[in-house]
Protein backbone atom coordinates (compact mmCIF):
# COMPACT_ATOMS: atom_id res chain seq x y z
CA UNK A 1 0.00 0.00 0.00
CA UNK A 2 3.15 2.25 0.50
CA UNK A 3 4.40 1.46 -2.56
CA UNK A 4 7.45 -0.73 -3.89
CA UNK A 5 10.26 1.72 -1.57
CA UNK A 6 8.53 3.87 0.53
CA UNK A 7 12.01 4.18 2.44
CA UNK A 8 13.55 5.44 -0.87
CA UNK A 9 11.33 7.81 -1.58
CA UNK A 10 11.52 11.88 -0.11
CA UNK A 11 8.94 14.05 0.91
CA UNK A 12 9.38 16.32 -1.90
CA UNK A 13 9.17 13.24 -4.47
CA UNK A 14 5.91 11.48 -2.39
CA UNK A 15 4.26 14.73 -3.37
CA UNK A 16 4.97 15.20 -7.01
CA UNK A 17 3.50 11.72 -7.13
CA UNK A 18 0.60 12.07 -5.17
CA UNK A 19 -0.05 15.30 -7.45
CA UNK A 20 0.62 13.33 -10.83
CA UNK A 21 -2.48 10.93 -8.79
CA UNK A 22 0.15 8.11 -8.61
CA UNK A 23 -0.96 7.76 -5.35
CA UNK A 24 -4.30 8.22 -3.47
CA UNK A 25 -3.64 9.08 -0.04
CA UNK A 26 -0.75 11.86 1.35
CA UNK A 27 -0.25 12.75 4.87
CA UNK A 28 1.09 16.23 5.07
CA UNK A 29 0.81 19.37 7.07
CA UNK A 30 -1.25 22.47 6.22
CA UNK A 31 1.86 23.83 3.91
CA UNK A 32 1.18 20.51 1.83
CA UNK A 33 -1.54 22.44 -0.28
CA UNK A 34 0.84 24.82 -1.65
CA UNK A 35 3.14 22.00 -2.80
CA UNK A 36 0.42 19.89 -4.46
CA UNK A 37 -1.35 22.98 -6.23
CA UNK A 38 2.28 23.77 -7.52
CA UNK A 39 2.80 20.19 -8.73
CA UNK A 40 -0.97 19.00 -10.14
CA UNK A 41 -2.45 19.89 -12.59
CA UNK A 42 -5.43 20.47 -11.29
CA UNK A 43 -6.41 20.46 -7.72
CA UNK A 44 -10.27 21.00 -8.15
CA UNK A 45 -11.04 17.02 -6.73
CA UNK A 46 -8.46 17.11 -4.07
CA UNK A 47 -10.05 17.43 -0.51
CA UNK A 48 -8.61 16.36 3.22
CA UNK A 49 -9.83 14.63 5.62
CA UNK A 50 -8.23 14.15 9.28
CA UNK A 51 -6.60 10.84 10.06
CA UNK A 52 -8.66 8.78 12.21
CA UNK A 53 -6.93 7.14 14.79
CA UNK A 54 -9.70 5.89 16.84
CA UNK A 55 -10.23 2.42 16.81
CA UNK A 56 -14.27 2.68 16.66
CA UNK A 57 -17.01 5.72 15.60
CA UNK A 58 -17.62 5.61 19.12
CA UNK A 59 -15.31 7.19 20.68
CA UNK A 60 -14.10 10.95 20.63
CA UNK A 61 -12.29 12.09 17.16
CA UNK A 62 -9.24 13.46 18.48
CA UNK A 63 -6.79 15.31 16.36
CA UNK A 64 -3.37 16.88 15.92
CA UNK A 65 -2.56 20.38 16.04
CA UNK A 66 1.05 22.12 16.55
CA UNK A 67 3.00 25.28 16.36
CA UNK A 68 5.63 25.67 14.01
CA UNK A 69 8.78 28.06 13.16
CA UNK A 70 8.94 29.52 16.36
CA UNK A 71 10.62 32.86 16.45
CA UNK A 72 13.23 33.50 18.93
CA UNK A 73 16.54 35.70 19.89
CA UNK A 74 19.27 34.45 21.07
CA UNK A 75 21.66 35.11 23.77
CA UNK A 76 24.41 35.69 20.97
CA UNK A 77 22.75 38.83 19.98
CA UNK A 78 24.86 41.50 20.83
CA UNK A 79 21.84 43.96 19.54
CA UNK A 80 18.26 41.81 21.54
CA UNK A 81 16.61 45.37 22.33
CA UNK A 82 16.23 45.73 18.77
CA UNK A 83 15.94 41.82 17.83
CA UNK A 84 13.11 41.78 19.91
CA UNK A 85 11.92 44.59 18.35
CA UNK A 86 12.37 42.99 14.84
CA UNK A 87 10.23 39.79 16.57
CA UNK A 88 7.33 42.13 17.52
CA UNK A 89 6.96 43.90 14.31
CA UNK A 90 7.07 40.66 12.46
CA UNK A 91 3.56 39.49 14.72
CA UNK A 92 2.22 43.07 13.60
CA UNK A 93 -0.21 44.28 11.39
CA UNK A 94 2.69 45.86 9.31
CA UNK A 95 3.99 42.29 8.48
CA UNK A 96 1.97 39.20 9.96
CA UNK A 97 -1.22 39.78 8.00
CA UNK A 98 0.23 39.56 4.53
CA UNK A 99 2.49 36.93 5.56
CA UNK A 100 -0.29 34.43 7.16
CA UNK A 101 -2.34 35.28 4.42
CA UNK A 102 0.03 34.03 1.50
CA UNK A 103 0.53 30.97 2.77
CA UNK A 104 -1.93 27.93 3.33
CA UNK A 105 -1.35 27.72 7.22
CA UNK A 106 -3.19 28.70 9.71
CA UNK A 107 -2.58 31.74 11.98
CA UNK A 108 -1.17 31.51 15.67
CA UNK A 109 -2.14 35.05 16.24
CA UNK A 110 -5.47 35.70 17.98
CA UNK A 111 -5.96 39.69 16.79
CA UNK A 112 -4.94 38.11 13.13
CA UNK A 113 -7.41 35.14 12.29
CA UNK A 114 -7.42 33.82 9.18
CA UNK A 115 -10.20 31.67 7.31
CA UNK A 116 -9.17 28.48 6.15
CA UNK A 117 -8.47 27.42 2.76
CA UNK A 118 -11.71 25.71 1.32
CA UNK A 119 -9.83 22.52 0.45
CA UNK A 120 -8.58 22.51 4.40
CA UNK A 121 -11.87 22.95 5.98
CA UNK A 122 -13.34 20.15 4.24
CA UNK A 123 -11.51 18.31 7.28
CA UNK A 124 -13.65 20.52 9.58
CA UNK A 125 -16.76 19.91 7.78
CA UNK A 126 -15.84 16.23 7.80
CA UNK A 127 -15.65 16.08 11.30
CA UNK A 128 -17.45 19.44 13.12
CA UNK A 129 -17.39 17.48 16.44
CA UNK A 130 -13.49 17.04 16.29
CA UNK A 131 -11.45 17.52 19.52
CA UNK A 132 -8.28 19.05 18.97
CA UNK A 133 -5.15 17.76 20.80
CA UNK A 134 -2.07 19.96 20.91
CA UNK A 135 1.38 18.36 19.81
CA UNK A 136 4.10 19.91 21.52
CA UNK A 137 6.73 17.49 19.83
CA UNK A 138 7.28 15.82 23.89
CA UNK A 139 8.92 18.49 25.98
CA UNK A 140 11.20 17.68 28.43
CA UNK A 141 9.54 14.99 30.46
CA UNK A 142 8.96 12.58 26.78
CA UNK A 143 12.84 13.64 26.17
CA UNK A 144 13.61 12.31 29.34
CA UNK A 145 11.76 8.97 28.70
CA UNK A 146 13.17 8.81 25.52
CA UNK A 147 16.49 8.39 26.27
CA UNK A 148 16.49 6.14 28.95
CA UNK A 149 14.81 3.83 26.83
CA UNK A 150 16.49 4.81 23.44
CA UNK A 151 13.41 4.97 22.00
CA UNK A 152 13.91 6.03 18.16
CA UNK A 153 10.70 6.57 16.82
CA UNK A 154 11.95 7.44 13.56
CA UNK A 155 13.59 4.40 13.54
CA UNK A 156 10.90 2.16 14.50
CA UNK A 157 8.50 4.14 11.53
CA UNK A 158 11.40 2.91 8.85
CA UNK A 159 11.61 -0.51 10.60
CA UNK A 160 8.19 -1.17 10.53
CA UNK A 161 8.57 -1.13 6.45
CA UNK A 162 11.13 -4.18 6.84
CA UNK A 163 10.07 -7.73 5.68
CA UNK A 164 9.56 -10.07 8.81
CA UNK A 165 10.05 -6.88 11.37
CA UNK A 166 7.73 -7.93 14.91
CA UNK A 167 6.14 -5.05 15.30
CA UNK A 168 4.11 -6.45 18.30
CA UNK A 169 7.27 -7.70 20.17
CA UNK A 170 9.33 -4.47 19.51
CA UNK A 171 6.23 -2.92 21.25
CA UNK A 172 5.64 -5.05 23.80
CA UNK A 173 9.55 -4.71 25.03
CA UNK A 174 8.94 -0.85 24.71
CA UNK A 175 6.21 -0.92 26.91
CA UNK A 176 8.36 -2.51 29.81
CA UNK A 177 11.14 -0.13 28.94
CA UNK A 178 8.95 2.56 29.37
CA UNK A 179 6.99 1.58 32.76
CA UNK A 180 10.53 0.66 33.90
CA UNK A 181 11.96 4.24 32.82
CA UNK A 182 8.84 6.30 34.68
CA UNK A 183 9.57 4.44 37.67
CA UNK A 184 13.28 5.38 37.34
CA UNK A 185 12.76 8.94 36.38
CA UNK A 186 9.78 9.40 38.70
CA UNK A 187 7.34 10.51 35.85
CA UNK A 188 4.16 10.33 36.26
CA UNK B 1 20.82 68.74 58.91
CA UNK B 2 21.65 65.38 59.81
CA UNK B 3 17.88 64.61 59.67
CA UNK B 4 17.53 66.69 55.91
CA UNK B 5 20.91 63.97 54.49
CA UNK B 6 18.90 61.23 55.99
CA UNK B 7 15.75 62.00 54.49
CA UNK B 8 17.46 62.79 50.54
CA UNK B 9 19.48 59.08 51.48
CA UNK B 10 15.77 57.77 52.13
CA UNK B 11 14.30 59.14 48.90
CA UNK B 12 17.36 58.15 46.68
CA UNK B 13 16.73 54.73 48.05
CA UNK B 14 13.37 54.63 47.01
CA UNK B 15 13.41 56.21 43.80
CA UNK B 16 16.62 52.98 43.38
CA UNK B 17 13.80 50.29 44.08
CA UNK B 18 10.48 51.88 42.10
CA UNK B 19 12.95 51.75 39.43
CA UNK B 20 14.16 48.00 39.61
CA UNK B 21 10.10 46.90 40.13
CA UNK B 22 9.31 49.12 36.85
CA UNK B 23 11.11 45.83 34.84
CA UNK B 24 10.70 42.75 35.09
CA UNK B 25 12.58 40.87 38.12
CA UNK B 26 14.31 39.11 34.59
CA UNK B 27 17.39 41.24 33.86
CA UNK B 28 16.63 39.89 30.13
CA UNK B 29 15.85 43.12 28.45
CA UNK B 30 13.60 40.68 25.73
CA UNK B 31 10.99 41.30 27.96
CA UNK B 32 10.51 44.70 27.17
CA UNK B 33 8.83 45.29 23.82
CA UNK B 34 11.06 47.84 22.14
CA UNK B 35 13.10 48.51 24.62
CA UNK B 36 13.32 51.77 26.28
CA UNK B 37 14.40 53.75 23.13
CA UNK B 38 11.97 55.36 20.34
CA UNK B 39 11.60 53.25 17.70
CA UNK B 40 13.62 55.73 15.35
CA UNK B 41 16.22 55.39 17.87
CA UNK B 42 17.14 51.74 18.19
CA UNK B 43 20.10 50.69 15.51
CA UNK B 44 21.95 48.08 14.21
CA UNK B 45 22.30 44.97 12.28
CA UNK B 46 20.42 41.78 12.64
CA UNK B 47 21.09 38.58 11.51
CA UNK B 48 17.66 36.58 10.89
CA UNK B 49 18.28 32.77 9.75
CA UNK B 50 15.61 30.86 7.57
CA UNK B 51 14.65 27.68 6.03
CA UNK B 52 11.29 28.21 4.79
CA UNK B 53 11.14 28.82 0.81
CA UNK B 54 7.81 30.48 1.11
CA UNK B 55 9.00 32.67 3.54
CA UNK B 56 11.95 33.51 1.88
CA UNK B 57 10.17 34.06 -1.06
CA UNK B 58 7.80 36.49 0.28
CA UNK B 59 10.62 38.23 2.30
CA UNK B 60 12.04 39.42 -1.15
CA UNK B 61 8.64 40.36 -2.81
CA UNK B 62 7.37 42.32 -0.29
CA UNK B 63 10.94 43.94 0.68
CA UNK B 64 10.26 43.01 4.50
CA UNK B 65 13.87 44.84 5.22
CA UNK B 66 12.27 47.88 3.48
CA UNK B 67 9.07 47.64 5.45
CA UNK B 68 11.25 47.03 8.92
CA UNK B 69 13.32 50.68 8.11
CA UNK B 70 10.80 52.66 7.48
CA UNK B 71 9.48 52.34 11.21
CA UNK B 72 13.52 51.56 12.43
CA UNK B 73 15.24 53.49 10.09
CA UNK B 74 19.05 52.69 11.46
CA UNK B 75 18.17 49.06 11.53
CA UNK B 76 19.08 46.40 8.93
CA UNK B 77 18.75 42.91 8.64
CA UNK B 78 20.66 40.11 6.65
CA UNK B 79 18.43 37.28 5.55
CA UNK B 80 19.95 34.39 5.73
CA UNK B 81 18.46 31.33 4.19
CA UNK B 82 19.81 27.32 4.89
CA UNK B 83 19.00 25.35 2.29
CA UNK B 84 16.54 23.12 4.38
CA UNK B 85 15.80 22.11 7.95
CA UNK B 86 17.53 19.35 8.27
CA UNK B 87 20.88 21.50 7.53
CA UNK B 88 19.34 24.34 9.60
CA UNK B 89 19.87 22.01 12.56
CA UNK B 90 23.32 20.81 11.51
CA UNK B 91 24.25 24.88 10.77
CA UNK B 92 22.72 26.26 14.47
CA UNK B 93 24.40 23.07 16.49
CA UNK B 94 27.70 24.41 15.13
CA UNK B 95 26.92 28.01 16.14
CA UNK B 96 25.75 27.40 19.39
CA UNK B 97 28.84 25.74 20.34
CA UNK B 98 31.03 28.40 18.78
CA UNK B 99 29.17 30.97 20.55
CA UNK B 100 27.67 32.84 16.96
CA UNK B 101 23.95 32.19 16.75
CA UNK B 102 22.26 34.62 14.48
CA UNK B 103 20.20 37.14 16.67
CA UNK B 104 16.62 35.68 15.28
CA UNK B 105 16.42 31.92 14.76
CA UNK B 106 13.62 30.03 14.23
CA UNK B 107 12.64 26.11 16.53
CA UNK B 108 10.29 23.40 16.03
CA UNK B 109 8.19 22.18 18.82
CA UNK B 110 11.00 19.72 19.12
CA UNK B 111 13.71 21.61 18.75
CA UNK B 112 12.67 24.40 21.92
CA UNK B 113 14.19 22.72 24.42
CA UNK B 114 17.59 21.56 22.53
CA UNK B 115 18.26 25.50 22.41
CA UNK B 116 16.83 26.32 25.47
CA UNK B 117 19.86 28.02 27.02
CA UNK B 118 20.43 30.17 24.04
CA UNK B 119 17.06 31.92 23.54
CA UNK B 120 15.49 34.69 25.76
CA UNK B 121 12.55 34.58 27.35
CA UNK B 122 9.99 36.62 25.27
CA UNK B 123 7.30 36.43 28.06
CA UNK B 124 6.39 40.18 28.27
CA UNK B 125 6.09 40.65 24.34
CA UNK B 126 3.13 41.68 22.66
CA UNK B 127 3.56 38.96 20.27
CA UNK B 128 3.69 36.54 22.54
CA UNK B 129 0.85 37.98 24.44
CA UNK B 130 -1.77 37.43 20.65
CA UNK B 131 -0.13 33.82 20.20
CA UNK B 132 -2.89 31.98 21.07
CA UNK B 133 -0.12 28.84 20.94
CA UNK B 134 2.89 30.56 22.39
CA UNK B 135 2.41 30.05 25.96
CA UNK B 136 1.31 26.19 25.54
CA UNK B 137 5.21 25.86 24.65
CA UNK B 138 6.89 27.44 27.42
CA UNK B 139 10.10 25.66 29.27
CA UNK B 140 10.63 26.73 32.65
CA UNK B 141 7.76 29.38 32.07
CA UNK B 142 9.59 31.04 29.55
CA UNK B 143 8.19 31.49 26.53
CA UNK B 144 11.53 31.19 24.01
CA UNK B 145 9.78 30.67 21.07
CA UNK B 146 6.62 32.12 19.22
CA UNK B 147 5.38 30.39 16.52
CA UNK B 148 4.58 31.61 13.73
CA UNK B 149 1.46 29.17 12.19
CA UNK B 150 -0.61 27.15 13.73
CA UNK B 151 -0.23 24.02 11.94
CA UNK B 152 -2.81 21.48 11.46
CA UNK B 153 -1.94 17.55 10.07
CA UNK B 154 -4.05 16.46 7.07
CA UNK B 155 -4.74 13.74 4.79
CA UNK B 156 -5.17 14.76 1.49
CA UNK B 157 -6.89 12.48 -0.69
CA UNK B 158 -7.96 12.29 -5.03
CA UNK B 159 -11.73 12.31 -4.30
CA UNK B 160 -12.15 11.32 -8.15
CA UNK B 161 -9.95 8.22 -7.13
CA UNK B 162 -12.26 7.32 -4.41
CA UNK B 163 -14.88 7.47 -6.23
CA UNK B 164 -13.88 4.71 -8.80
CA UNK B 165 -12.56 2.39 -6.13
CA UNK B 166 -15.74 2.74 -4.25
CA UNK B 167 -14.07 4.43 -1.24
CA UNK B 168 -15.37 7.09 0.96
CA UNK B 169 -13.59 8.64 3.66
CA UNK B 170 -12.50 6.78 6.60
CA UNK B 171 -13.76 7.49 10.23
CA UNK B 172 -11.87 4.82 12.07
CA UNK B 173 -8.13 3.53 11.61
CA UNK B 174 -9.97 -0.10 10.80
CA UNK B 175 -11.73 2.11 7.67
CA UNK B 176 -8.63 3.16 6.97
CA UNK B 177 -6.80 0.28 6.21
CA UNK B 178 -9.64 -0.90 4.59
CA UNK B 179 -10.39 1.83 2.18
CA UNK B 180 -6.40 1.92 1.77
CA UNK B 181 -6.32 -1.98 1.02
CA UNK B 182 -9.13 -1.35 -1.95
CA UNK B 183 -7.58 1.64 -3.38
CA UNK B 184 -4.31 -0.64 -3.80
CA UNK B 185 -6.47 -3.87 -5.31
CA UNK B 186 -8.15 -1.55 -7.40
CA UNK B 187 -5.37 0.62 -9.23
CA UNK B 188 -2.42 -1.77 -8.09
CA UNK B 189 -3.73 -4.09 -10.74
CA UNK B 190 -2.99 -2.26 -13.79
CA UNK B 191 -0.47 0.27 -12.43
CA UNK B 192 1.90 -1.78 -10.63
CA UNK B 193 3.59 1.40 -9.39
CA UNK B 194 0.84 3.04 -7.85
CA UNK B 195 0.71 3.20 -4.07
CA UNK B 196 -2.74 3.95 -2.24
CA UNK B 197 -0.76 5.89 0.61
CA UNK B 198 2.75 8.07 -0.56
CA UNK B 199 4.27 8.08 2.72
CA UNK B 200 8.03 9.51 1.62
CA UNK B 201 9.67 8.92 4.34
CA UNK B 202 13.59 8.44 3.66
CA UNK B 203 15.46 6.67 6.26
CA UNK B 204 16.18 10.04 8.74
CA UNK B 205 13.31 11.96 8.47
CA UNK B 206 13.47 15.36 9.95
CA UNK B 207 9.66 16.30 9.98
CA UNK B 208 7.15 15.34 12.13
CA UNK B 209 4.34 13.29 9.69
CA UNK B 210 6.69 10.18 10.31
CA UNK B 211 5.89 9.94 14.04
CA UNK B 212 2.52 10.50 13.51
CA UNK B 213 1.82 7.74 11.22
CA UNK B 214 3.68 5.67 13.74
CA UNK B 215 1.61 6.71 16.43
CA UNK B 216 -1.74 6.20 14.14
CA UNK B 217 0.07 2.74 13.12
CA UNK B 218 0.76 1.54 16.62
CA UNK B 219 -2.97 2.96 17.85
CA UNK B 220 -1.45 4.97 20.48
CA UNK B 221 -3.37 7.81 19.39
CA UNK B 222 -0.77 9.59 22.09
CA UNK B 223 -0.37 13.25 21.60
CA UNK B 224 3.63 13.26 22.59
CA UNK B 225 2.73 15.66 25.83
CA UNK B 226 1.68 12.93 28.12
CA UNK B 227 4.16 10.61 28.40
CA UNK B 228 1.84 7.83 28.75
CA UNK B 229 3.28 4.07 27.22
CA UNK B 230 2.27 2.50 24.35
CA UNK B 231 -1.31 1.64 24.19
CA UNK B 232 -2.06 -2.06 25.70
CA UNK B 233 -3.93 -2.84 22.90
CA UNK B 234 -2.02 -5.42 20.77
CA UNK B 235 -1.65 -3.23 17.48
CA UNK B 236 -1.95 -4.31 13.88
CA UNK B 237 1.29 -5.12 12.33
CA UNK B 238 2.33 -3.38 9.45
CA UNK B 239 1.83 -4.17 6.17
CA UNK B 240 4.63 -5.69 4.32
CA UNK B 241 6.47 -4.10 1.39
CA UNK B 242 4.50 -4.94 -1.86
CA UNK B 243 6.65 -6.71 -4.92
Amino acid sequence: MFGKDPLGLGNDQATNLFAQKKAAIIALGDWGLQNIAGAAESIDTLGTFYLPVRETAGEPFRYIVQGDSFMGVTTHSKNPELATAFVEWFYSDAWYPGYINYVSSASSMTNFPKEKDPVLAQADELQPDGEMVMYDGGGDNFTALQNETAFDYKKLGAQMFTDGFDLDATLADLNSKWAAARTKLGIQ
Amino acid sequence: MRKLICMVLAALMLMGMLAGCSGSGDAEPAKNSGGSAQPAELKGELVFTIWDNNLMTYIEENDMIGKFQEKYPKADIEVEKIKDDSEYWNAMKMRASANQLPDVMFNKPFTLSRFKDYLLDLSGTEAARNNALAAGYAIDNKVLGIPMTAGYEYVYYCKDIFEEAGVTVPTTWTELEEVSKKLQAHFGASEPDFMAIALGAPPTPTWSSCPRWWAATARTGTTWQNPTPPSPRAPTSAPPITA
